[in-house]
């Protein structure tokens, strides 16, 4: 007898969950892609939220702290994509690195970030001196 | 100091190894009962007032082979004496900045303080396994040296060393921490600046001994399930490690979270990267099982799924650990790929299996207690076990939303729709609402009683919790609050409130009728008498102190950034802040940029922040330090973003509705969890005998365990009284009139009670 209430009990749950998370998830996922592959695909992607991969091209970042504008080029293996991001510049956001941007293309093909997150290549290493 | 740690480590490997070839046939060996009766003659059981046996006292149980036990303590004591001759020569080479080492070079410099040289023990990849294989091989160690019931106790630290087998072969082949390098560097590369945080000095060390420490009721539980045991005893033993386990994992992740808080400098605390998910997925089991067990000891039921907790969390912490290795997500946390991802997941396939192969030889075993009568099986939809039932599978629902989003990514590639991050927004959704039912559960928990509450009996204790609820709001009300979301999260913390002074009251209340005691005295008798409960009840509280910081997010975070002349001011949320100036100075690792700011409020002056940029020779980017105003009301965080050649500085300001609740619960959390962890002074005394005598047959021994326990136990006793007379003296005379238990203090549940429910022992 215990069992049954059990059982219905934990199918309520479970139910309950699995609603939550799938339409959680149609609002909070993202794809994340390369520069390379989202460059591809742009026009079917269109107006989508998603995460963009790349590395920050050398000499392209432009920092305004006057208008906190942040203003770089992710660079893919073949493709290039111009981002620009309204926020701090992050510390250890400098060139070379990967970074990946949250967000969607906005005017003249500029991709306008929400986000910026920047991978540490040895995460808890530093870079050894004189790189 | 190389070659001996070098050697350590070796010897610390073949150590656990010797264990666990000694005691592989002891633990795959189902026990056999001893043909002998042991030394308690009558067995006669009563039915206590439940309607139900007690559970059965740790008899005299079946004869270890004595060989066994020694060559294992003998194979564990020397991996644990060799993991500690390791780790102090690991850390000898980090303070002393011996760059031979790759290690010492990669994570330390010469200016770093001693503090920093000392955690980056566990900063890499190389040392934090290290730690793990020294912290498992003192637990193995500890636990075989059990005194009660050691037939599991050295069956459950077999199974330990082979865990430290494992973590052995990946620090001697895959990650040796004493690796030279060809030609040492003159200065190390320094600790990452943003690890340069106290932070760094208690986050990893309390997750680790949390982790490693909820391998025990593992261990304890598998060997009880391959020693053929139907009886509970496993979970008495491991009790008190699992509690000190979530503890410490619970420190964990929240000095991890205030790390975050006060170093990232993104105004949050918690991102729900994977190797946070990590962390939390254990901790979510953890907590389940810690209740769950209580149902087994009192009912002798979930026995399966209490078995399927414990396996599940230790399962969960190894594969926690995968996560941050491997490099499979990508993450804040991640530590660089080397490999270590395929022993990880082999290991988690080798575990399973075990597990899997264990329940099919001993089919049975963890069936539940058969009870005599229907009566017994019947447990009312108002009782406490139900309740403990229905919040594990909230806690399971919680831990599988979260497990889902984290290793969403990868299943998402795999079936390939390409990969797909989650982001807060999914953890929010599936879990918000888990935890608000889990929050109201866990103030109507204490009200109930085990096996049924009439609809009477909870009305009246419903009282107070529903009065808290009703104040709570009430005054959210009255502060401005009007939003639904962040009500109903006050209502779960007042009925928390409401629940926790009324549990605690009633058994202050009990006890003054009983002893006739004064407040006070009544008061500490009672927090004393019933640890478990009392702390269990102040955790409750902190829980819910906890899920108002957490909700203060919902009341609306305000966050601007805007870039300032000197002199010139900006407004947030109601404050203002004034951009005051810009200085630069040397500190002996660092140079700092520091701005002054003023916050004010409604014209007066609040206080001044300031945050800061500091720079260091080894690093290119600098580390960003943020300046927080606390209260308990809110928190003003300042950021530095970056500054101008003419001194105008990018600043953001960010209020943080109530925050210090968040901190505050965790203290509280942290003093309830030892409140409830502490032995008692009788147990306390007993049990500080180490076994070191040799003795000629297992009922001598027991003998003369139970001789010395009881002396211990009566001097112990002795001084207690004397204590409490002392007290009861200061504070107003009292004569104890309620029935306790002699051996461990318990408050008796029944007259008639045979048996004492706390610690086993038969009552005179």
């Amino acid at each position: 007898m215990r069992n049954s209430r059990i059982l219905i009990g934990a199918l309520i749950i479970v139910a309950a969950i699995t609603y939550l998370a799938i339409t959680g998830f149609t609002k909070s996922t993202a794809y994340y892609v390369e520069v390379d592959g989202y460059l591809s695909k742009a026009s079917a992607i269109g107006s989508q939220v998603v995460r963009v991969a790349g590395t920050v091209k050398p000499g392209s970042i432009k920092w305004e702290p006057g208008s906190i504008l942040l203003d770089f080029t992710l660079s893919g293996q073949t493709g290039e994509l111009p981002v620009t991001f309204k926020g701090i510049r992050p510390d250890n956001f400098e060139d070379g690195r990967t970074v990946v941007v949250e967000g969607k293309m906005g005017a003249k093909g500029v991709f306008a970030a929400k986000k910026l997150i920047i991978q540490c290549p040895s995460k808890y290493e530093a870079a050894p001196k004189g790189q | 100091m190389v070659a001996l740690g070098r050697l350590a480590t070796l010897v610390a490997l073949l150590g656990s190894v010797y264990a666990v070839v000694w005691g592989a046939g002891l633990v795959w060996a189902k026990e056999v009962k001893p043909k002998a009766k042991p030394v308690r003659q009558k067995e006669k059981k009563r039915k206590n007032s439940l309607g139900v046996e007690p559970p059965a006292p740790t008899a005299g149980f079946p004869v270890l082979p004595q060989a066994v036990a020694q060559n294992v303590r003998l194979g564990l004591g020397v991996a644990a004496a060799a993991a500690t001759v390791a780790t102090l020569a690991l850390l000898g080479l980090l303070v002393t900045s011996d760059f031979r080492v790759e290690y010492v070079a990669s994570y330390t410099s010469k200016a770093l303080p001693l503090v920093y040289k000392l955690s980056a023990f566990w900063a890499g990849q190389a040392g934090s396994l290290l730690l793990w294989l020294w912290l498992l091989t003192v637990y193995g160690f500890l636990v075989s040296m059990s005194r009660r019931d050691e037939s599991l106790a050295v069956r459950a630290a077999v199974l330990l060393a082979a865990v430290s087998v494992f973590f052995g072969l990946v620090t001697v082949a895959v990650t040796p921490p004493f690796a030279t390098l060809a030609e040492p560097p003159a200065d190390g590369n320094g600790l990452n600046p943003l690890l340069q945080n106290f932070g760094m000095a208690v986050h990893p060390v309390t997750l680790y001994l949390g982790y490693v420490g909820l391998a025990v009721p593992f261990a304890f539980a598998l060997a009880s399930l391959l020693a053929g045991r139907r009886t509970d005893e496993w979970i008495r033993r491991s009790r008190l490690w699992t509690l000190f386990s979530w503890l410490f994992l619970s420190i964990g992740i929240l000095t991890g979270a205030q790390w975050a808080y006060v170093e990232l400098g993104w105004g949050g605390y918690w991102g729900w990267d994977p190797v946070e998910n990590a962390s939390l997925l254990p901790w979510l089991t953890a907590t389940a099982y810690l209740h769950s067990v209580m149902v087994q000891e009192r009912r002798g039921s979930f026995r399966g799924w209490n078995f399927f907790l414990a396996s599940l969390t230790f399962m969960l912490t190894v594969f926690g650990t995968f996560l941050t290795r491997s490099g499979v997500l990508s993450s804040v946390h991640a530590f660089p790929n080397t490999g270590l991802g395929l022993w990880f997941l082999a290991f988690m396939g080798v575990c399973l299996a075990a597990m899997f192969i264990a329940l099919s030889q001993r089919p049975g075993v963890l069936s539940d207690e058969s009870a005599t009568s229907e009566k017994d099986i019947r447990v009312g939809i108002l009782s406490r076990e139900a309740s403990i039932l229905i919040t594990n599978f909230l806690f399971l629902a919680s831990t599988f939303a979260v497990f889902w989003g984290t290793l969403f990514p990868l299943i998402s590639k795999a079936f390939g729709r390409g990969e797909v991050a989650v982001d807060a927004g999914f953890y929010n959704r599936a879990n918000l609402p888990v935890w608000f039912l889990v929050m109201v559960l866990l103030s109507i928990c204490p009200i109930l009683a085990w096996k049924n509450t009439t609809g009477r009996d909870f009305l009246s204790r419903f009282r107070w919790p529903l009065a808290g609820a009703i104040l709570a709001v009430a005054a959210g009300f009255a502060e401005g609050i009007r939003g639904a979301l962040t009500s109903a999260v006050l209502a779960a913390a007042g009925l928390t409130l409401g629940s926790v002074i009324s549990e605690m009251a009633r058994a202050i209340a009990a006890r003054r009728r009983s002893t006739g005691e004064s407040l006070l005295t009544a008061a500490y008798g009672a927090a004393t008498r019933d640890r478990r409960k009392f702390g269990g009840l102040t955790v409750h509280l902190a829980v819910a102190l906890i899920a108002i910081g957490i909700s203060g997010a919902a009341l609306g975070t305000a966050d601007q950034t805007a870039n300032l002349a000197v002199g010139q001011s900006m407004q947030v949320g109601g404050y203002e802040i004034t951009y005051n100036d810009l200085t630069m100075r040397d500190e002996p690792n660092q140079t700092v940029v520091v701005a002054a700011l003023t916050v004010k409020q409604g014209g007066r002056v609040l206080g001044t922040l300031q945050p800061r940029k500091a720079f260091f020779e080894n690093y290119e980017e600098p580390a960003t330090e943020v300046a927080v105003m606390g209260s308990l009301a809110r928190d003003i965080y300042a950021i530095l973003g970056g500054w101008s050649e003419d001194k105008s500085a990018t600043l953001r300001i960010i209020i943080n509705p109530l925050m210090a609740f968040l901190w505050l619960g965790g203290y509280v959390l942290t003093a309830g969890a030892l409140w409830a962890a502490w032995p008692p002074a009788r147990r306390r005394a007993a049990g500080l005998g180490i076994k070191g005598l040799d003795l000629a047959t297992p009922a001598q021994a027991q003998e003369l365990m139970e001789a010395s326990g009881r002396a211990a136990s009566a001097a112990a006793m002795a001084a207690d009284q004397a204590i409490e007379a002392a007290v009861g003296q200061l504070v107003g005379e009292g004569k104890g009139r309620g029935r306790t238990c002699p051996h461990c203090g318990a408050r008796l549940m029944s007259p008639g009670q045979r048996f004492c429910h706390q610690c086993g022992k038969e009552l005179a």
